[in-house]
Formats: structure tokens, sequence, C-alpha cells
């Protein structure tokens, strides 16, 4: 990665930062190639006791792409609030190709870990999570973004707060209920 | 081989019809709201804020059943700023479908894995199984169809997956499958043959039910109905029942997990997360389908057999009601009270669900374990149709404990008999009252004075005799005191007096046919207690410092003995005895008496002896010998010495002479040792085989050592030596420690035996030791083996009148079996330890009885020659019980015998205890219709406390309701 391309990225971060809107947009695409290329390799090393943490390519990606330097954690909180949304696409794309390359419908199963949702729907779906979610930005589009920021960026109560422009309280109110609506409406699939 | 779905999906969309943002902003904004309150205040508040909108509340409750409170799923606080990260297994994004992922929700998932068949059709594997086709798939493995051709069979193989034979724990498991599964043989659990390994792949050897499961046949058919129904419900019961009963938890129930074949017989499949009751753990991993999992278990609480009963509840809702069990009653505790107050509850279920089933199924998904069921047995039992312990013992299987238990759930008695059996019983006991004073012994034998006052009198006449307490310092002087029987007067009566009633001195005390005595020194005065009995009976050898006065009933002195503790003697100085002070004290006149050669030595050394011969004044018939000595001038002895006391040298039962033991005595002891080794064998074969009932036996080995210690507590003198207090505690222990081992050796010795012959009369019994205090049954027991008490006093009573009337001699009046000191006419404390030891000893009594007789069963085989061979043994137990060997009422006791043993097979062990308690407690105590008798107050007691016990089991008996329940309005009562 060469360095003048990192600090582009992180100038485009600081834009962001700055309530740049359009800055965002010329980022995401940038920090998806990266995050797509490093799942790609994540995958075809294949290791079987090992689970592929999205927060962590995030992470990867973060460290590759960013001067770290010169940010501080707002514009890392706004980093993986991208990256979050390009993690999603990554998997569920990835999910689907494989999902059309099988006969038939049926669900991909994959199994979240049981902290996601907690001990009652350990396992989940991921295209279950990807209906609910998109189901979910009709209804409160602010929740669903908390949960695409909360699960595929791993962004902690605070960091979503920042790049909401929430109050940590409101956070925490939306994670309940939104909490209890996936919990619903996941085991709702998944119910043998 | 799984399915069902379906149900889910149609219930999820129903509720997104109708949402929009907005409706969700309103929905989130009375959400939020409840999760601020306190539980209590939550339905309140629901109220209110949905008042006339219940679809806002449905949605509201539907994502409360999901709220759960951090702690619970164990999440770190959200304010800390760190986030649980989901992690992804890889292999989402790969071909491979499994997962390392330790849960079951998807195991049984039906999706194809993109992975051809791993054996084609044809493959012979292990050199024997001809593989078939595959069957399902699951989460360890694939399910295939297979020839064994080496006994022409169709089998199922299981083969765990490829990619999971080198899991260890994956391995263990599968192997645990089989080692469960193998514990249960029953034909309605699907039977596992055996593990088996073929070119690496390790596969489970089962059963080929050529069928379809549960969740499928829901799917085509819709719904069980009624008969159906109840059918799949009895042998589930019976399946799951016979799993518990080997201690196997399936944990797993759900349809998927039930195969039905096609001529309707059911099988419970799928071992594969099962767990031995007494190894599942609290907070272990999570395993199971959500959906049919019990609250409890979401807790991390230990599943135990009622977790099992939440998902047959769970089962049983879906097959008749053809729908998954709400979500909201599913996972939510509080949601149970509307489904029980719900008004459109009967709507929803279908008229033809028999309410019976629907009552189990209540019970089955009460959120608290301990409302449940206790055993599937108990559902079985409850079911209508063929009672499970008839069909058990008609198959000639031994039923397990709580098959047993479960038999007895909700019978009682019909109101008219139970109505009926209390009246007899009341109107028999009030006859036993009034007949008192004429039959029974303690009334009769001449208790003129309380203990109290007879043991003033004792000192008195210590003191008049020159022994008041000279040789003792005031703080070492002890007493102790009781009465006794002299059980030589009525032998004396019954065969030497030829005269129409021999009884009609008896409470004259001239000769006296019970006695008070009393003893003081300052050594020891309690000798320890041999098993069985109370110290009261025993009494030391005399000692230097001892001195012990019998008097009978009216204070009159008997006998006396001294011997002084500083002999201080001089053979010179000769003194003088006044003899007339003892003969007045003896109520006698020395005048009267001629003086005799004394012929019999006193005990003590003396350095006179006398001796006078004379005859009572009011009794001139009984001819007496007065032996007196003296030493030093003292009375060391006097003793009115009856004649029956000269024929039996001085062995009067009571005597420290050493005597020979009775032949009731040497026949009970005889018993006991042969029954302790056969039981030690017995006891060892048994649980070398599984057989035995462990837990019933430490319950009762538990409640014999509490009921020993309480007799000990409250029976026992106590001595305020320390010394002689730890000698006794220890005997006592080790005396209670020895029944109580005993009594679980002989329960598990024995107890399987019977459980197989007679099931039926451990129904009561195995319920009480489950803990079932308030039962119908035991209700009923107690009301039949009361009356059975009841009656047995009144035989003895008419025993003795109907000689009087048909003017025969007349026998002696009926005193208590050999063994009971009478203690409770000493107070309080003490008829409190002889209540407890009497149902101690009944409770001995009844098992010894039912438990040899099973043992004359099994040794006789023709049934009816050994019951009567058994109650051949009972009558000569009770005839030498009643005390004096020669007299033996036979036909009485043939009579009783067969009673016993009539009851004990017809309602039950727990009856015949209860009637021999009655019995005995009547019999032992001074009842009697003479209030102005200082003892009435204590006979009147026992009376009302039998008629007490016979009421309770007479209002126990009617909770139960009919024991013929048809109409539904009844089950539910007696139901909730």
């Amino acid at each position: 990665m060469q360095s003048d391309e990192v600090s582009r990225i992180t100038g485009i971060l600081n834009e962001v930062k700055q309530g740049d809107r359009s800055a965002w947009e010329r980022l995401l695409p940038m920090v998806y190639g990266e995050l797509r290329q490093l799942a790609a390799q994540f995958l075809r090393h294949e290791r079987n006791n090992h689970t592929l943490q999205p927060t962590a390519l995030v992470h990867e990606a973060f460290m590759k792409l960013v001067d770290q330097t010169n940010v501080d954690w707002q514009s890392r909180a706004h980093f993986f609030a991208i990256s979050s949304q390009a993690m999603r696409r990554i998997l569920v794309d990835h999910a689907r190709q494989h999902q059309a390359a099988k006969r038939g419908g049926g669900h991909k199963r994959i199994v979240l870990d049981e902290n996601l949702i907690g001990e009652t729907q350990r396992a989940g779906n991921l295209l279950a999570l990807e209906d609910a979610l998109t189901k979910l930005a009709e209804l409160d589009p602010r929740q669903a973004k908390i949960v695409e920021l909360r699960f595929f960026g791993g962004l902690s109560v605070a960091e979503v707060a920042e790049v909401l422009d929430m109050s940590k309280r409101s956070v925490e109110r939306e994670w309940t209920m939104v909490r209890s609506w996936l919990r619903r409406e996941l085991s709702d699939g998944t119910t043998p | 081989m799984d399915d069902g779905s379906l149900l889910v999906a149609t219930r999820t969309q129903r509720r997104h019809n109708t949402m929009n943002p907005k409706r969700y902003q309103q929905v989130k904004e009375v959400f939020l709201a409840v999760c601020e309150l306190d539980s209590d205040r939550v339905d309140a508040f629901l109220d209110e804020a949905c008042a006339g909108d219940p679809s806002l509340r449905e949605e509201v409750e539907s994502l409360l059943v999901y709220h759960l409170p951090s702690t619970l799923i164990g999440e770190s606080p959200e304010d800390s700023g760190e986030v649980k990260i989901p992690r992804f297994v890889p292999k989402i994004l790969s071909d491979a479908g499994e997962t390392k992922d330790d849960t079951r929700a998807y195991e049984h998932s039906r999706e194809k894995k993109g992975k051809e068949e791993r054996f084609a059709p044809g493959t012979i594997i292990a050199g024997r199984y001809r593989m078939l086709g595959l069957l399902g798939r699951g989460g360890m493995g694939e399910v295939y169809r297979a020839d064994d051709l080496k006994l022409d069979q169709p089998v199922a193989l299981k083969f765990l997956s490829r990619d999971m034979s080198h899991d260890r724990s994956r391995l263990e498991r599968f192997h645990n499958e089989v080692r469960l599964a193998r514990k249960v043989t029953h034909p309605n659990v699907n039977r596992v043959y055996d593990i088996g390994e073929a070119g690496g792949d390790t596969f489970i050897s089962m059963e080929y039910v050529d069928g379809q499961n549960l969740g499928m046949l829901l799917q085509s058919v819709g719904r069980l109905t009624g008969d159906k129904a109840m059918q799949v419900a009895r042998q589930l019961c019976a399946g799951l029942g016979a799993a518990h009963d080997r201690g196997v938890l399936h944990l797993d129930l759900k349809p998927a997990n039930i195969m039905i074949d096609s001529s309707g017989q059911v099988c419970i499949t799928d071992f594969g997360i099962a767990s031995l009751a007494k190894e599942a753990k609290r907070d272990g991993p999570l395993t199971g389908t959500p959906a049919f999992m019990a609250p409890e278990l979401f807790q991390g609480k230990k599943p135990t057999v009622q977790s099992d009963l939440y998902s047959l509840g769970v089962v049983l809702y879906e097959a008749v009601i053809g729908q998954a069990l709400p979500l909201d009653i599913l996972r939510h505790g509080r949601r149970q009270a509307d489904l029980e107050s719900r008004d459109d509850s009967a709507s929803l279920l279908p008229d033809d669900v028999d309410p019976v089933l629907e009552r189990v199924i209540r019970q089955c998904l009460e959120p608290d374990p301990r409302q449940r069921p206790d055993s599937a047995h108990e559902i079985a039992a409850s079911l209508p149709g063929v009672d499970p312990l008839d069909e058990v013992i008609a198959a000639g299987e031994t039923p397990s404990p709580d098959m047993v238990a479960a038999a007895g759930a909700g019978v009682g008695f019909r109101r008219k008999t139970a109505i009926a059996c209390l009246s007899i019983a009341l109107v028999g006991l009030t006859a036993v009252w009034l007949l008192a004073k004429h039959t029974l012994f303690l009334p009769q034998a001449g208790l003129a004075k309380p203990p109290a006052v007879l043991a003033d009198k004792a000192e008195e006449i210590i003191a008049r005799l020159g022994h008041d307490m000279e040789d003792h310092q005031p703080s070492e002087r002890r007493s102790v005191q009781g009465f006794a029987i002299d059980r030589a007067y009525l032998r004396y009566f019954t065969e030497s007096v030829n005269e129409a009633d021999p009884w009609k001195n008896l409470s004259t005390g001239r000769p006296p046919a019970i006695f008070f005595w009393y003893r003081h020194g300052d050594g020891r005065l309690i000798p320890p207690a041999p098993f069985g009995e109370s110290a009261l009976r025993r009494k030391l050898p005399p000692e230097p410092g001892m001195t012990t006065v019998r008097l009978d009933g009216y204070g009159r002195l008997i006998r006396f003995e001294a011997i002084p503790l500083r002999s201080g003697y001089q053979s010179s100085s000769e003194k003088n005895v006044d003899w007339s002070v003892p003969f007045e004290l003896a109520g006698l006149d020395i005048s009267r008496f001629e003086a005799v050669d004394p012929v019999r030595k006193p005990p003590m050394f003396a350095d006179r002896v006398l001796a006078w011969k004379g005859v009572y004044e009011d009794n001139p018939s009984v001819p007496i010998r007065i032996e007196g000595s003296a030493l030093d001038g003292r009375v060391v002895y006097f003793s009115v010495v009856p004649p029956y006391q000269d024929q039996a040298g001085v062995s009067d039962g009571v005597s420290w002479v050493s005597a020979p033991p009775s032949h009731a005595f040497v026949l009970r002891f005889t018993l006991h040792l042969a029954a302790m080794v056969c039981g030690i064998f017995l006891a060892w074969k048994n649980l070398g085989q599984g057989r035995g009932d462990r837990r019933g036996a430490l319950r009762l080995a538990m409640f014999v050592f509490v009921l020993g210690s309480l007799d000990w507590i409250v029976g026992e003198r106590h001595s305020t030596v320390w010394a002689e207090q730890a000698a006794s505690l220890y005997l006592g222990l080790a005396r209670i420690t020895l029944a109580a081992v005993g009594a679980w050796i002989w329960y598990i010795a024995l107890e399987p035996h019977v459980r197989r012959l007679w099931p039926q009369t451990l129904i009561t019994w195995s319920r009480i030791l489950q803990g079932h205090f308030r039962d119908p049954l035991l209700g009923r027991d107690i009301l039949i083996g009361g009356l059975f008490g009841v009656c047995l006093v009144l035989v003895f009573q008419f025993d003795i009148l109907l000689p009087g009337w048909l003017h025969l001699p007349q026998p002696a009046p009926k005193l208590p079996a050999a063994g009971y000191d009478l203690a409770e006419l000493l107070g309080v404390r003490y008829k409190m330890g002889t209540m407890i030891s009497v149902l101690l000893t009944s409770i001995i009594f009844g098992l010894t009885a039912l438990f040899l007789m099973s043992l004359f069963r099994v040794i006789i085989r023709m049934p009816g020659l050994a019951t009567l061979a058994f109650c051949a043994l009972l009558t000569t137990v009770f005839s030498i019980d009643s005390g004096y060997d020669t007299f033996m009422p036979w036909l009485t006791n043939a009579v009783l015998a067969f009673g016993a043993v009539f009851i004990l097979k017809r309602v039950g062990l727990v009856a015949l205890i209860v009637g021999r308690f009655v019995c005995v407690l009547i019999m032992t105590n001074p009842i009697t219709s003479d209030f102005n008798a200082w003892y009435s107050a204590s006979g009147n007691f026992t009376v009302a406390f039998v008629m007490g016990l016979l009421v309770w089991g007479f209002y126990l008996s009617l909770a139960g309701g009919p024991v013929v329940a048809s109409s539904v309005s009844k089950i539910k009562d007696t139901g909730e």
C-alpha cells in the first residue's frame, strides 16, 4: 500500500468527520475494495477452527488504509462505520452467490456468535439477518444503521453515537429495542 | 428428519402485514417504557398504554418475550463501550455446510448439503450392512437405511459426519448416545444396537422404524384427533417414563424425534444429547431445540425429568392443536397465567380434545418445574384407558417405583364410601371406648393413684424403714420409676384358678397384676437399653446404696430391697426389728400371719431372714407368703410373694436374675438374624442388577432414623449424669442407625420382589416416599387402615366378652403385646415417645409382613398355599406375642392374621401400618370412659387422636374427587 494512498484516505476521513457527505461516498469504494480483498484472502486460507470476525478484517483494513497518527477516535469511528457498510455487502453478496450456486432455496445457515443474539438464539442466518435488516430499514432506518454498525463494524455504543450524532443514551435505548426485535425475527426463522 | 417451520412462518407473516414505520415508533415507545418498569407493574402499564388497541399490546408483548435482561444472557454492560463481536464461522462462505458450533438448532436441517450421499445404494459396509438409501441428515451426520445381511433385518445406521469423526468430543457424544439409549429397553423407545466402524466412519446401528416422524405426520394430517392423540400421548409417556426410570433424560423431545410406524406404534428416537439425570449440570452447554425447551433451561438451571415433561407438553400441544405453541407462551412464564385465563383458550382447543389431555398439557407447560407432574408415569396413569400398571403386570414386568407411585395420582374415595368408612370407624371407636373398662387390661389393673403420689409414697416407705438417704449426699440422690405388668399373674389366673370369673379381683390389687417400681441411689440407675427396648424396663443389678420399692396401684408395699452403702456391720449388736411396720405399709396385719421357715434366700446380705404365710383379708382365696430380712436392725428385704411367684422362682420378667429367653424372644431374634443375613445377600444381588429402589430406600432409612431419633429424644429417660447420658446417646444412635441401615437393606432386598408381585400394595407407600403427604390415596388408606385397627381392637374385646355371654371361663383382659413398657402412664413426654415408637414399629411390622409374604410367595410357588402359610406364621407370631405363652386364642389370631393379609393385599402396605398403629395405640393406652380415673385424660387423648386421624384421612380422601370422574368440571377441580 502506497503511503500517498494512505494519506489520501486519511484526508478524506477527516473530511467525513467535518460532515462532508460526498467524502463518505468517495471513501466507500476504496474501503470496500480493500475489505473484499482481505476477506477473499481469509477465505482462501480457511482454517477449520477459525472464525471469520468481520471486525477483525475491518481493523486490518484500518491499519492498512489509515495513517493512525493523523486521525482522532472520531475519524476512526467514521472509518469503521463505512467499513461496516462495506462488510455487510461483502458478506451478503458472498452468501447470495453461494446460495445461488446450490440447487433450490433455503437459507444458507450460518452461525453467529452467541453474544450477538443471546443464548436462546445461537444460530442465526446471515441472509435472514439481512432480510430482517432490510425490513427494519423500512420501519426504522436509524435502528437498522445501529445494527449494521454494531454487527458488521463492531462499533461501541459511544462510537455509534458519534457516527450517527445521537446521545449515548438514545443509542442504548434503540439498541435495547432492536435487539428484542431481531431476536424475534431471527428466532422465527430458525425454529426447526 | 425435520420439519415444522411452516407453523412459525405463517405467524411471522401475519404480524408484519400490519406494520408500518408509524406503528413501529408507537411500538417502540411502549416497549422502551415497559423496559424501564419493574416486572410487577408491567401489566398495569400495558393495560393503560394499549387500551383499545390489543394488536399493539400483542406486538409489544411478543417483543418483550425476547427482551432478556443483560445479566441473564451474560452480556457485558452496554455503556462500557465494549461490544461482543459477532463471529462468523468461515464455512458460511464456503461450500461445506457443517459447522463446529455446538448447537442443535440446525442439527436436523433438511437442506441438502451440496454433498452427495456417502454411500451409493447397494454398497456393503462392515461386511454386514447393505446400504439402501439416505433417510435423513442431521448436524451430527446422516442416517441411512440398511439391511443387516447377517440377521436379514432392516436397520437404521447413523453415521457421524466425516469431518466430525476426528473430533473427540463428537465421538464421545456418539458413544454416549449408544450408552444411554441402551439403558432403556421399551417398545416406545428406539432400540440402539451397537456402534461400529467402517472405513474410518463411525456409525450406530439401530432399530429401523418403518414410518414417519410426528412432525411429518402433523404436516400431512394437520393435527391428531381425540383417540389418536390419546394413543400417542400414552405411548410417549410410557417411553419417556421408561427412560426416566433408568435415569436417562432425553432433553431433545420434539416431533422430529418421535417416529410413528405404520401400525401406530410410537417410538422415541435420538438420544444424541441425552444425559443421565444425576450427571446433568447447571449452566452446562445449552443444548436442545429452543422451541421445545423448558424455560428453566434458558436460565441455566439443571435439567430434570420435569424439563422433559415440558417438552412433552409442547409436543402434545402441537399434536392436538396442529400448531406450534405460541412463542409468547413458550418462553415467558408470565404468559402462562394468560393461557389459563384467556377466554378464548377453550376455543383454541378443538372440541374433540379430551379434557384430561388438555389438563395434562397445561400442567406440563407450567413455567415452574415443581408445578409440573412428577413423572411421565403419573401422566400416563391420569390418561383414560388401560391402567399402565395393569398393563405392566399383565406383561409380567416389574413396574418402576415412579410408575407405582404414579398409579395412585388423584385416586381417592367415593364420597359415600368414605362417609360409610368414617362413620363405622367412629362408631367402632366409641364402642371400643365404652367397652374398654371391661375388656382392656389397663383400665382394670387397679391403677388407683398417679405416679407422683406413688413416688411420694415410696419415699415415705424408705424413710419409715430407716433408709432415708442417710447414706447419700443430697445432691447425689437420684431416682427412677416406672410401671410394670406382672405377666406371671395373668398366666396363673388363666391356667390355675378354676373360678367363673378369675379376674374379679384384678382391680383390687390383691394380688397386684401391675406394679409401680421406684428406685433411688447414688450410682448408675439407668441401664443401657438394648435393641428396641426402653431403659425404663430394664433395671440394673442392685448396687450398694440402691433402694428399690415396689408398690401396687394403691400405694401398698409389695417388695422392698435395700443394700446399705456403708455396712458398718457388727454381728454382735443384733437389734430388734419391728416387723409390723412393713406389714402395715403393705396393708396387712402381721397378727393374721403365721411365721414359717424361710425358703428363699434374700438377694442381699442379711443377718435375719424370716417368713410368714397367710392370705389377703379381702381376697382369702389367694395364699401369700411374706419374706423379710434385716441387717443390723434395719429391714433390708421385704416381699409379699403370691403363689405364682413362688412357682416361678423370682423370675417375673423384671428380675435381675437372668431368666431364659422367652419363646417370643427366641423366635424374633432368629427371624431378625435370618432376615438380616438374607437381606444383605438379596440387597447385594439387587443392587448388582440395578433393581433396588435406592431413592425409596434412602428416604425410608432417613425416615426411620428421624423417627428413631425423635423417639430417643422424647421417649428415653435422660440422665443428668454426663457419662450416663453420653453412653445413652451412643447406644441410642447405634440402635437407630442399625434400624435405619436394616430398613435400607431390607428395602433394597425385598421391595423389588414385592413391586413385581403386588405393585398395588405399594402405591400409597411409594407416593409417601415421593413426598405426597396430602394425597387422597393416603387419606383412603388412613381411613381403611384406621377402620381395620379399630376393628382389631373390637375383635379383641369381643374375644373377652363372648365367653362371658356363653358362660365359658373368662379369658384375661386384653393387655398390650409383650414389649411395651407402660411409659405413657408417666407423663406427656413419655406418651409422645410411645406414640412415635409405636409408629416406627408399625412401619417395620408392615414392611416385614409384606416382605415375608413376598418371600413365602417366592419360596412356595403356589400363590394360595403361600398366603395360607404366611397367615399361619402370622397367627403364631400374634399368639406368642399376646404375652402368656400357654393361652393362645388361636382362632382370634387366625382371624386377625387373615384380616391383615387381606388389608395388605387389597388396600396396601400403608393401610396395614395405620391399622397396626391404631390398634397398638389403643391397646397400650389406658382407655377408659371413667373420667374420674387419673389416667383418663391420657386415654381419652389417644381416642381423640385416633378420631382426628380418621377424620383427617376422610378429609384427604375426598380431596381427590371421585374415583370415576366423568364430568369435565370435576377433573378440572381436582387438577388445578
